[in-house]
């Protein structure tokens, strides 16, 4: 076969079943065009709020609306623009960078997008109700709790965002699994591109950051609409427990969206002085080491909330200690630059005006670290400016940087060089004109979240010069849109490699081809395409791996973690409708929380069920051939099982975000105790029938240990195993459920009396809901074993079941001990 | 996995250090404000920042031994010697209020 075979597995469907595409190369791009369009509405947004501020006791806008702008702007920009557009470089452009054809869950990623773009759009569209979210975009209690916000305005928020934050963790598991396993062959861990280590680092914070808040978003729904008093102080419950589980997501949040723009710069700044990244070992150790460090630090947003001084003293300097890895990153890249003459092209102006902003936000960033300055300008323009510096000048930057270095990837053309100055200038000028003076605002005492001052304040003058500068950006970003527009017809055509770069993504001729590189070649170096120039040549001229699909369909290659041996072909799905209606369903689901429906709440629950039994059941496939020919005499299987398949480090991260999902539950259990005056409450029962929790959790322990003995019978090839002493074990969880939930509820029929038994019902509850998805896939591996679908050298689906029932196990006894245990012991 | 998890000890560690200085603190601020227990407070609050600081230092130790540099288990030994460094600087900077702020005020 020869290119036309891969274009036609590759092929996208015409007209609208173009919606079930499900390849990386289109659903990175829908990523970041619909993260641009939010960003538009976002920045009109906050021209709106420009506008209000540019004049002293201003009567433009009322102060609801002006509520419901600043909270919209910060959330679109935050949940809707700034990680999801990093996603979409991550899936567009991961697998081509690392040498590999897609990512290995390419429905995931779509998935992904569906949702993302259904919770972006249930978002903005509560304007249109002119019930748009107004208590901020971190939705503080008590403010955001029904009694204060009955409308719902926050319902919008916390649906929509949870939406988005599913998104994100789908993004993650796509991006882990994929930089370790499915790149070049024998790339090993330390040549894969710079910015694959920034995207991996990223995606593992978000497996940690996104889940307490999604827990924090759960607990706050049910709060508003059942009334358990998680965050009501009158009931034992503690508003600061939702800026807890904010901030311990917010913090890492900043890092999140700022380490990929990192990883941008340090892969375009090289290009661009034709020297390789200076000190690549310290980049990686810059970003894993932020990414550890900015989990301690989500404190210091709440440095006034009267926490005991030593504490917060921790804090501040782990916030000031996160200013050393950052520091290093910019040592490297001066280091990169220093002797050379680079190519004042317009991604590195991009680049040289984040480093200056950045650098400008990190400084007064350590500046707002230190608490009694932070006691100062706690809520002024200080603060909105420092965090605009970071944010702006630390991820918008990098990303018009990104879009004029990679467009030709997309559209096989270059944007204009002379634009592209007045891009930039207009952004750099409009950006300091707007956040500079917001500096000495916020000192002279203009607060945030205002919607007017009075002219006496003497702040009137700096307001109009950020409005003004607010606009100049603007027009910076309507002629940036006017170019591309114009350059998919008169751009100057790219060719290959326009920039001369030295990673794997300019490979090929542009625009990319809908399979990325025509044959996968083996790479031992960072820069494989500067060691051998004509390398590109050679992978398009079919000379590596896999130039002819070994399966006939669309399929990339499996590796070692560590080394980069090649250890399978994976069969990839081609397009499907499930994406896109699995996320409608979880929509529907959404939606009838909105409107608290029980019908679309029922009927979207049980659709969302079906949709992911049937996507399932694709887990253990039978291509038509066990072993392909990969080219050069490289055999390989097409399935593969155990802990080096990438089914295997799938399940495995989305467990690490369902331990930190966990780990937010529990926080809250501790944390309200810490916080009470008596615990548990007088008047209230303690711990439940110790009796009989101790049969359920009897029950629960012996369900994993049959489970498990199926899985090895099973893997000794005794069928029986999965055929019958599966459902024994599911029967014993199942066992579990029931008595668990009968003690829970003898003990404490009524959790909305206070937040102990409503920490008790959600802490157990944590686990049954597990337990029931437990159910359904052990059901449903005992089923394909009946059919023989699950067989002894196929049964990756039963190895995922287990690992999922022993974490099942986990959550279940550990709750347990919690709420039953727990209190005998304080 | 667990090459890669072994790498990552020392911050992991610092993790753990922090989060335990951090609930010691508010646990002993909760329960008790006399003399002797802020004094038990901050010897327990130095003794893990002591105890994080030798066990740190001595992962770095460890990875300093030379495993080839162009293997995998090369390159993440050597990775893991940079991370014990600024594990151990953001070790000494979080212990480091224990010497002028009093706890529990």
């Amino acid at each position: 076969m020869t290119p036309a075979a891969l274009q036609s597995a590759w092929r996208r469907p015409p007209g609208f079943r173009a919606l079930s595409e499900v390849n990386n190369v289109y659903i990175g791009r829908y990523f970041i065009v619909t993260g641009f369009v939010f960003f538009l509405i976002g920045g009109i947004l906050a021209l709106l709020l420009r506008l209000q501020l540019a004049v002293p006791d201003n009567t433009l806008i009322g102060p609801d609306a002006y509520n419901q702008i600043f909270t919209m702007h910060g959330t679109a920009m935050m949940f809707l623009v700034a990680v999801p557009i990093m996603e979409g470089f991550a899936v567009y452009l991961l697998p081509q960078m690392l040498g590999a054809r897609d990512l290995p869950f390419p429905r995931l990623s779509a998935f992904g997008y569906w949702c993302y773009v259904l919770g972006g759009v249930l978002l903005y569209s509560s304007f249109l109700f002119g019930a748009a979210p107004k208590d901020g975009w971190f939705m503080y209690t008590p403010l955001s709790l029904s009694e204060f916000s009955p409308e719902v305005n926050a319902d919008f928020w916390l649906l929509g965002i949870t939406f988005v934050e599913i998104s994100a963790l789908t993004a993650a598991v796509e991006i882990v699994t994929g930089v370790m396993k499915t790149r070049a062959p024998h790339m090993r861990l330390q040549d894969i591109p710079i910015l694959g280590w920034y995207f991996l680092v990223t995606a593992l914070m978000i497996v940690a950051a996104f889940p307490p808040l999604l827990m924090g978003d759960v607990l706050l729904e049910v709060e508003r609409a059942f009334g358990l008093p998680y965050f009501t102080a009158a009931k034992g419950g503690d508003p600061l427990l939702w800026q807890h589980l904010f901030w311990i997501f917010g913090h890492p949040e900043v890092y999140i969206i700022f380490l990929p723009a990192a990883g941008i710069v340090s892969t375009i700044l090289p290009v661009m002085v034709q020297r390789p990244l200076v000190g690549h070992d310290w980049f990686v150790l810059s970003a894993v080491s932020t990414g550890f460090i900015s989990f301690g630090l989500w404190v210091h947003h709440m440095f006034t909330v009267g926490i005991p001084n030593l504490s917060l003293s921790f804090f501040s300097t782990a916030s000031m200690a996160v200013a050393i890895p950052s520091s290093i990153q910019v040592f490297g890249w001066i280091a990169t630059l220093w002797g050379r003459r680079p190519r004042m092209t317009t991604p590195m102006l991009f680049i040289l005006g984040f480093l200056f902003i950045f650098s400008f936000g990190g400084l007064t960033g350590v500046m707002v670290a230190s608490v009694p300055f932070d006691w100062q300008v706690h809520d002024t323009h200080f603060v909105v400016a420092h965090f605009h510096y970071v944010l702006i000048g630390g991820m918008i930057f990098p990303l018009f940087a990104g879009l004029y270095y990679w467009m030709p990837l997309h559209s096989g053309r270059m944007l204009s060089e002379r634009v592209g100055r007045w891009v930039f200038w207009l952004h750099f000028i409009g950006f300091n004109l707007t956040f500079g003076p917001m500096h000495a605002a916020g000192l002279l005492g203009m607060p945030r979240r205002v919607y007017l001052y009075p002219e006496e304040l003497g702040l009137g003058w700096l307001n109009m010069a950020s409005t003004i500068g607010a606009f100049i950006m603007a027009v910076g970003t309507l002629v940036f849109l006017i170019d591309v527009a114009r350059h998919h017809r008169h751009g100057r055509p790219a060719g290959s490699n326009p920039w001369n770069a030295g990673t794997l993504e300019w490979a090929g001729d542009t625009p990319m081809q809908e399979w990325g590189s025509t044959s996968l070649a083996p790479v031992h170096s960072r820069y494989p395409l500067w060691d051998d120039p004509t390398l590109g040549a050679r992978i398009q001229a079919g000379e590596f791996h896999m130039a002819t699909p070994a399966s006939g369909g669309r399929e990339t290659m499996r590796t070692s973690s560590l080394h980069g041996y090649p250890e399978q072909i994976i069969v990839l799905p081609g397009p499907t409708w499930l994406p896109l209606l699995s996320a409608l369903a979880v929509g529907v689901l959404v939606v009838g929380g909105l409107l608290k429906n029980p019908w679309m709440l029922a009927g979207g629950g049980g659709a969302t069920l079906i949709l992911l039994a049937r996507w399932a059941w694709d887990t253990d496939t039978f291509p038509d051939k066990a072993e392909v020919d990969a080219g050069h005499r490289l055999i390989l299987p097409t399935y593969g099982m155990g802990d080096r398949s990438h089914g295997w480090w799938g399940m495995s991260v989305s467990l690490l975000a369902d331990l930190a999902a966990f780990v937010g539950v529990a926080f809250c259990y501790y944390f309200l105790w810490t916080v009470s005056e008596e615990w548990p409450p007088p008047g209230i029962e303690p711990t439940g029938d110790l009796g009989w929790a101790g049969i359920a959790a009897g029950a629960l322990i012996l369900s994993s240990i049959m489970v498990q003995a199926a899985l090895v019978l099973h893997k000794r090839g005794h069928g029986w195993a999965a055929r019958v002493l599966l459902p024994l074990g599911a029967f014993a969880g199942l066992s579990w459920a029931v008595i668990e939930g009968a003690v829970v509820y003898g003990a404490w029929p009524d959790p909305t009396v206070h937040a102990y038994p409503a920490m008790a019902w959600t802490v157990i509850g944590y686990g049954l809901v597990h337990m029931a998805v437990a159910l359904l896939m052990a059901k449903m591996v005992s089923l394909r074993a009946w059919l023989g679908l699950v067989t002894v050298e196929r049964s990756q689906m039963f190895d995922l079941t287990a690992l999922f029932w022993h974490a099942t196990t986990a959550f279940g006894l550990i709750g347990a001990a919690t709420v039953h245990l727990f209190p005998l012991v304080i | 996995m667990p090459t890669l998890l072994a790498a990552l000890l020392p911050p992991i560690l610092w993790m753990a250090f922090f989060l335990i200085v951090y609930v010691v603190e508010a646990l002993g601020c909760r329960y008790a404000l006399d003399g002797g227990v802020i004094l038990a407070l901050n010897g327990a609050v130095t003794v893990a920042t002591v105890a994080a600081i030798v066990v740190i230092a001595g992962l770095a130790w460890v990875r300093t031994r030379r495993l080839p540099p162009e293997t995998p288990g090369g390159w993440l030994a050597h990775l893991s010697l940079l991370l014990s460094g600024t594990t151990l600087v953001a070790t000494l900077w979080v212990g480091l209020p224990l010497l002028v702020v009093p706890p529990c005020q």
